[in-house]
């Protein structure tokens, strides 16, 4: 019994690595997942490579250069995308800028994807108690809008991009909590999980090995777009002063620092904004390309004689 | 159905006591407001006839049940800024917030029903797929960049809008339009699936093959089988925009409820960040409910699934 039992929490779910490359594929062959992975891919190297692709110091001020335009529209000293009031060059400090902006997002749904993936797990298969319980809180956490919570709690712990991280990661588990509940309520009842139960796996095993597995899809799919999300929430605390702190700074909180100085270096203000753009539309354009690839079936769109 | 509506409705108990806890930790943690009050030099009897006076020298149990009545009691006590009861500060300043809201929600709602049939009456042509892309840039916009943008337009450049505060209609533009600019993305986007979803139901078949005229199934049989999934959106649209509120308020300057609670926030003024938090979460899940109840009404498939 006991070997038949470790057998049992050995063996995976029916799902082999195959299935994953398979639906990468997928992906590809979607003109939007193909531009969403292009884009992805330019804007981490752009983030990895900032100190060789950066024209000058992000942090060098030089009063002297103070808000010149772009060099195309005629600025002087060949800033690319002009330079702040205090005379640093923005397209360098966009680069750097990335760095942060893309951390925050990737970390930040990282962390509550699986913070999430652990709650649903436990929500969906103990339905009647610990599911209840934890949908219930998700109510309440539904009802106060998260900047709300964002700003209270910055209060109280200080302003801080490490803080305000683990703040959106612990806030971030309802949505995987949510959707993976329910679809572990359902592939509980699936014979492979009976299966594995009745050859004596343990529970902790067949909710890793044979009922995870089977909602990753749905994971990976909300983690892309709230990557994207949180990039965006990100950039709105920083608006709130509540983001990164000085001397470190990411697109959102370049954003805030620029607003007030609209009139003199419009460029300090929509550049950072537009990349923050660019950055969620990578996110979401990947994760509309894996809902895609996960269920095919939704691709077959009805495209009527009716009309 | 009367079932129903009352256990939603205890479920905005449940939100009253969830949100008043988690304030009531925060305000806790979050320092001594006797000190706050108190001048920097004060003795410390003066600070300690504060804390008398705020009930802070009870047991957490007591302070904790007192917070839970005067959320039911909507008695959130005086504002330590304004010196004004902080229930009526809030509900003075909702009113602004609302008319930024209320249009924001109106407009993007007509605007993606209006993109998701023409979205969804042409998939595969490219006018349908241009109109899905474009709702995937305006998505992911970011509003408060968006109103800066606005901003520099409409008030720096052209001069027809105030830059920031201003009254009445004109000081409603900008937000309104970033709002709803965020707002039309996703709902369109439902808007067209649900669409797509109901053509190929079996109702919408047999109108057409009945001869019904296109327009005729387009309104009366496909578009009410999308409705039920957009109004239950509505209600989590609802609650977005609030968090959006709080970020566009203070960078424009306008006097509503976010504006409100990030300055108190700010000032440590916890009655009134009790007061303006708590009427946000109440009013986001009354219109949740209200909108799972409207569902309800207009969807016979979920009323014969409730009945049996």
């Amino acid at each position: 019994m006991t070997t038949m039992a470790k057998t049992a929490g050995r063996t995976r779910a029916p799902r082999s690595r195959s299935r994953a490359a398979e639906t990468a594929r997928r992906a590809w062959s979607d003109a939007s997942g193909r531009i969403a992975m292009v884009l992805l891919a330019v804007l981490v190297l752009a983030a990895l490579l900032a100190p060789l692709l950066a024209p000058s110091d992000p942090a060098a001020q030089n009063l002297a250069a103070a808000s010149r335009p772009p060099s195309w529209l005629g600025g002087e000293g060949g800033h690319l995308l002009g330079t702040d009031t205090l005379g640093r060059d923005v397209f360098s400090r966009l680069l750097y800028g990335l760095r942060l902006s893309m951390v925050v997002g990737v970390v930040t749904a990282t962390a509550s994807a699986l913070f999430g993936l652990l709650l649903g797990l436990l929500a969906g298969y103990y339905e009647s108690t610990a599911g209840m319980v934890l949908m219930r809180l998700a109510d309440v956490q539904f009802a106060v809008p998260f900047v709300a919570v964002g700003v209270a709690l910055a209060a109280v712990v200080g302003p801080g991009v490490v803080k305000l991280m683990i703040i959106l990661a612990v806030w971030g588990w309802v949505n995987y909590a949510r959707t993976i509940a329910n679809s572990v309520s359902q592939v509980k009842r699936m014979e492979f999980v009976t299966a594995a139960r009745t050859i004596g796996a343990r529970t902790p095993a067949i909710l890793l090995r044979h009922i995870a597995p089977s909602v990753l899809g749905p994971v990976i799919i909300l983690w892309s777009t709230s990557a994207g999300v949180l990039v965006l929430v990100e950039s709105a605390l920083s608006m709130l002063g509540l983001g990164v702190q000085p001397p470190d700074f990411s697109l959102g909180s370049m954003l805030a620092d620029s607003r007030t100085t609209l009139r003199l270096a419009w460029w300090a203000t929509v550049f950072p904004g537009l990349a923050i753009m660019v950055v969620v539309v990578a996110f979401n354009l990947l994760g509309d390309a894996l809902r895609d690839a996960f269920n095919p079936s939704v691709r077959t769109e009805h495209d009527p004689e009716l009309w | 159905m009367i079932g129903y509506i009352v256990r939603r409705l205890l479920l905005v108990a449940l939100v009253a006591c969830g949100v008043t806890t988690l304030l009531f930790v925060l305000a806790r943690l979050s320092g001594d407001p006797a000190e706050l009050l108190s001048p920097p030099e004060a003795p410390p009897e003066v600070v300690e006839a504060t804390r008398i006076r705020l009930g802070l020298d009870a047991p957490l149990a007591v302070q904790y049940a007192k917070a839970l009545a005067s959320s039911f009691t909507l008695d959130f006590g005086q504002s330590f800024a304004f010196h004004q009861p902080a229930a009526q500060m809030v509900f003075q300043r909702l009113a602004p917030s609302l008319w930024i809201v209320v249009p924001s929600i109106v407009l993007s709602v007509l605007l993606s029903f209006a993109i998701g049939v023409a979205a969804a009456l042409r998939p595969s042509r490219l006018s349908g797929r241009l109109l899905m892309a474009g709702t995937f840039l305006t998505g992911s916009v970011p509003y408060f960049w968006l109103a800066l943008l606005l901003v520099l337009l409409f008030a720096v450049n052209l001069g027809w809008l105030p830059a920031t505060g201003g009254e009445g209609f004109t000081s409603l533009v900008i937000p309104v339009t970033a709002l709803t600019v965020a707002a039309v993305s996703t709902s369109a986007r439902l808007a067209r699936g649900q669409l797509l979803d109901s053509f190929g139901e079996g109702y919408v078949l047999t109108a057409r093959s009945k001869g019904v005229a296109p327009w005729r199934v387009l309104l009366g049989h496909a578009l009410p089988g999308a409705l039920p999934p957009m109004l239950a959106w509505l209600g989590i649209e609802f609650s977005f925009l609030f968090s959006a509120l709080l970020v566009l308020e203070p960078l424009l300057g306008y006097n509503g409820l976010g504006a409100l609670l990030i300055r108190s926030v700010a000032n440590q003024d916890f009655p009134l960040v009790q007061a303006s938090v708590f009427c946000m979460a109440m009013l986001i899940t009354l219109v949740n409910i209200g909108m799972d109840v409207i569902v309800r009404l207009v969807d016979p498939r979920l009323r014969t699934k409730a009945a049996t």
